[in-house]
């Protein structure tokens, strides 16, 4: 099963030369998301993976990715095709390994770059976006120092984003490769569908970009507030 | 006539030079017998032989190939009144002996001549063809007189420039070009100044029109905005308007004198290209304010999401294939042609600015970005900005022709090659660091193979495509040289010709390699195709690789390459030997675990592994209770076999030692 999945994996790259754009999403899946949150998130990621399947280029360009971390980090979608991906669902239960999943995001994005490499397609580099309504219950200081070695070298862009007001900002901040460490807050779970539309269009147009310039991305709608 | 032309020659003191194939015709030995030794003979004349001939008959009498008797056989009678020779004047100095390369420099001191039947468009190369453009070089003034003859029905008939197709257009062009200088005046030219005109700031108009709102042209006509079309862009949006024309209505701050002054210039000298949708009314809103401009209607799909991203081809244009691609790429390099003889540069070349409805129905929108005079074009996309301008600002600086004819080499690549950029490979990173001459990764006929190609079906594209269209190629992306337009249109105008006549492949994605015979004749078809076990695609092995796998009595292989690569996630290095294994659970090899045990004999502890024990269970043996070594010594002792006097110098030695 793991080969076949390995042979589908690199069959999508040969076959098809588009410039691509890698996507982690590293979601928060501890027990306080538990009820509303959990299923609010859950329709969130599963109109964003159906808008970049909207878009005819962002579908044969952008790959996306999901890591949830709760006690532990976990690849619950490896990248592919977006046409082979189902989302799986989302369960809420444990503590919040924040740095686990951040380092294992950074770990799955790294391995498709050299696949990218390898196969000899072009890409733009990668995207993460971290969501947490929480406090990290492990050690999260190799995650940052990582995250801010490759901002810093423009290979990474993170978008931390908390979920309502009970998030560790001071965290969440020093992970933001933004301007100014923007954070950006979702303050209910039923704004997660503004949110999704917002990044599934940011993506789009950076899918389009000029690999190397920074894309200008759409203005965020109002109910996503902006930290600074 | 033929012969008489030949006899001039002869007389004339043409040096005469013979290739393989004219001596291996059904009539070869008639024409040289008849025709051309009694020729000979009269002026007391020699044909040349190069080396490189004889070297190929003899070749060919080793390959004992069926006509190669009848070469025997003119040369051993020719020889006799030394009628040919190997005149190392001719022919030494050449290392590699070929003979366009003698004939690339000997066309300055003698008129030459060939006679070869290498002349088929069917052939990856024709020499009779390569040989006559030998005469149309640049520094043609020096160039003494090149003709080719071929043997054929018992006579032997001059070789007509295959080009003549486009002599006669190329005289036609002339005759044109001579009524054209004389209408220079109608064919209207912009000037090329050398330094740009600098972007003023926004007149910010009050009213910024939108849906439903009118805006009035430069004839005072209205026009009803009546919806937007896609997204609004970086500079504006784009409307359909009531009169069928579409506008393009700028953002309040992009809004320049600038901009009006340069749509105002494109308007007034009415510029006519086919489908190219220049800019044909400037736009006003109600207070009279410079918003925008009207052009004409453009239909189809960018070449971005229609060619490029294979799926998509398959599912617009299910129907396509190779001819369609060279259509297309002709038809935008010609647009291009035409723009470049107003002087108008285009700039920003690239996939999203041109639409396709079919391989003869193109348009070019996005023109008022178009470089006119010093009006420069502010945008562009890296693959498709040659590398000395990498790190400019597109609005700081002039672009010429030269930038144009880059960017649509750039574009015919990956209109043959769908998608592909020219300097994605195996190992690269991003587009701009990819971009450099070194990392071309296809195969350029200077003597180096695929370096790093990317994987998949690239390769085999790239080997299908016409030799004279990759030199293109390679002269552009891999020894970084300029080529001009007239050239890529020569070259796409003859693979459409070979396109169509069959002789090349019309597979957009071929599944092998490009088969080619001794001859040098392309073999059509000439693969095996087999479904891959693993990811249940057709992958293809050239016949000639299917027969050679027979003759050494191996099986074909049941996986494509790329599954045959892929290296299963369950495998591991052992941390023992460092061989590759298969398991889930452990670090050691079969090889490198199992249970320890204390040798009965010299009391050390060694490791009976796990093949071992089944190798024992299998055999039914009982487990060792001696270490090898002790086992060892013990059947040497035992036995005075051959097989160990041999192998246990060791033994013996230390025996006579003592």
């Amino acid at each position: 099963m793991a080969q076949d999945l390995m042979v589908l994996r690199q069959q999508d790259l040969v076959s098809n030369p588009t410039t691509r754009l890698p996507v982690c999403l590293c979601l928060d899946v501890s027990y306080s998301m538990s009820g509303n949150p959990i299923r609010e998130l859950q329709k969130g990621v599963e109109y964003f993976f159906e808008a970049i399947k909207s878009d005819e280029i962002a579908r044969y360009s952008v790959e996306l990715s999901i890591v949830v971390f709760q006690s532990d980090a976990t690849t619950i979608l490896d990248f592919a095709n977006i046409d082979r991906q189902r989302v799986p669902s989302l369960t809420a239960n444990g503590s919040t390994s924040m740095g686990e999943g951040v380092n294992l995001a950074l770990d799955i994005l790294e391995q498709r770059k050299k696949e990218y490499s390898n196969k000899g397609v072009d890409y733009y580099q990668p995207w993460m976006v971290l969501m947490t309504d929480g406090y990290p219950t492990d050690d999260t200081s190799s995650a940052i120092n990582r995250v801010n070695q490759l901002g810093s070298n423009k290979k990474l862009t993170l978008f931390p984003v908390s979920i309502g007001h009970d998030a560790d900002m001071g965290i969440l901040k020093q992970f933001s490769t933004m301007k100014n460490d923007m954070v950006l807050k979702v303050t209910s779970a039923e704004y997660f569908k503004e949110f999704f539309e917002w990044l599934s269009q940011s993506v789009t147009v950076a899918s389009q970009s000029i690999p190397g310039d920074k894309p200008t991305l759409p203005t965020p709608p109002p109910v996503i507030e902006i930290e600074l | 006539m033929n012969r008489n032309l030949f006899e001039t020659l002869v007389e004339k003191d043409y040096k005469i030079f013979v290739d393989t194939s004219s001596l291996m015709q059904e009539d070869s030995e008639t024409v040289f017998f008849q025709v051309i030794a009694p020729l000979l003979h009269k002026y007391k004349k020699q044909l040349i032989i190069p080396k490189s001939v004889l070297n190929e008959i003899s070749k060919h009498n080793y390959n004992k190939h069926k006509d190669i008797f009848k070469a025997n056989h003119i040369l051993d009678e020719l020889s006799k009144f030394q009628l040919w020779g190997t005149n190392s004047k001719f022919d030494e100095q050449f290392a590699d002996n070929a003979l366009t390369s003698q004939f690339h420099s000997l066309r300055l001191k003698y008129n030459l001549c060939l006679i070869t039947n290498d002349n088929s468009y069917k052939k990856d190369g024709n020499l009779s063809q390569d040989i006559l453009d030998l005469k149309k070089s640049r520094s043609s003034e020096y160039i003494k007189d090149i003709k080719v003859f071929f043997i054929k029905n018992k006579g032997i008939t001059e070789f007509k420039d295959k080009n003549t197709r486009n002599k006669t257009t190329k005289n036609k062009k002339n005759k044109e070009f001579k009524k054209s200088t004389h209408e220079t005046k109608s064919i209207f030219k912009f000037s090329l100044p050398k330094s740009p005109k600098e972007q003023d700031s926004p007149l910010n108009p009050n009213i910024i029109p939108e849906v439903g709102s009118f805006v009035i042209d430069n004839n005072s006509k209205r026009h009803k905005l009546l919806k937007q079309i896609g997204r609004t862009g970086g500079e504006g949006s784009v409307y359909l308007t009531d009169s069928n024309l579409i506008c393009k209505i700028y953002k309040k701050e992009k809004v320049t004198r600038f901009r009006e002054e340069k749509i105002k210039l494109l308007i007034q000298h009415t510029i006519k290209v086919q489908n190219v949708c220049l800019p044909k009314y400037i736009v006003y809103n109600n207070s009279k304010e410079f918003v925008g401009y009207l052009m004409p209607q453009a239909t189809g799909s960018e070449i971005k999401t229609s060619i490029f991203i294979p799926p998509l081809l398959k599912q617009k244009f299910p129907h396509w294939n190779r001819w369609h691609l060279a259509k297309i790429a002709l038809n935008i390099v010609q647009k291009i042609e035409k723009l470049h003889q107003h002087n108008i540069i285009l700039g920003d070349i690239n996939p999203n600015n041109i639409l396709i409805n079919n391989e003869n129905d193109i348009y070019f929108i996005d023109t008022d970005s178009f470089q006119i005079e010093d009006y420069p074009c502010s945008v562009g996309m890296v693959p498709y900005t040659r590398k000395i301008h990498h790190g400019k600002r597109y609005e700081n600086y002039l672009r010429t022709k030269d930038d144009d004819i880059y960017a649509v080499a750039t574009l015919v690549f990956q209109i043959m090659l769908p998608g592909k950029l020219p300097y994605s490979f195996s190992g690269g990173g991003s587009e701009k660091e990819n971009m450099k001459p070194e990392n071309f990764p296809y195969k350029c006929y200077d003597g180096t193979g695929y370096n790093n190609a990317p994987d998949g079906q690239w390769v085999y594209i790239w080997s299908h495509l016409p030799k004279k269209l990759k030199l293109i190629f390679c002269k552009v992306f891999k020894k970084n040289e300029k080529i001009k337009l007239y050239e890529l249109i020569k070259e796409i105008k003859d693979y459409i010709y070979q396109l169509e006549k069959d002789y090349q492949t019309k597979e957009i994605f071929p599944l092998a390699h490009k088969q080619i015979d001794a001859d040098g004749n392309i073999l059509k078809d000439n693969f095996k195709k087999i479904i891959c076990k693993t990811c249940k695609r057709e992958f293809a092995i050239p016949n000639k690789q299917v027969q050679d796998f027979k003759a050494k009595g191996w099986s074909l292989p049941t996986k494509c390459k790329l599954c045959k690569n892929i290296k299963d996630p369950d495998l591991k290095t052992c941390s023992g030997c460092g061989k590759t294994f298969k398991d889930k659970y452990n670090n050691l090899c079969k090889n490198c675990r199992g249970t320890n045990i204390t040798c009965n004999s010299c009391y050390t502890t060694f490791l009976f592994s796990e093949s071992e024990q089944s190798f024992y269970d299998k055999k039914g043996l009982s487990y060792p209770k001696k270490c090898k070594n002790c086992r060892g010594n013990k059947s040497n002792n035992n036995s005075s076999s051959k097989k160990n006097s041999n192998s246990s110098g060791g033994f013996f030695s230390s025996l006579f030692g003592w």
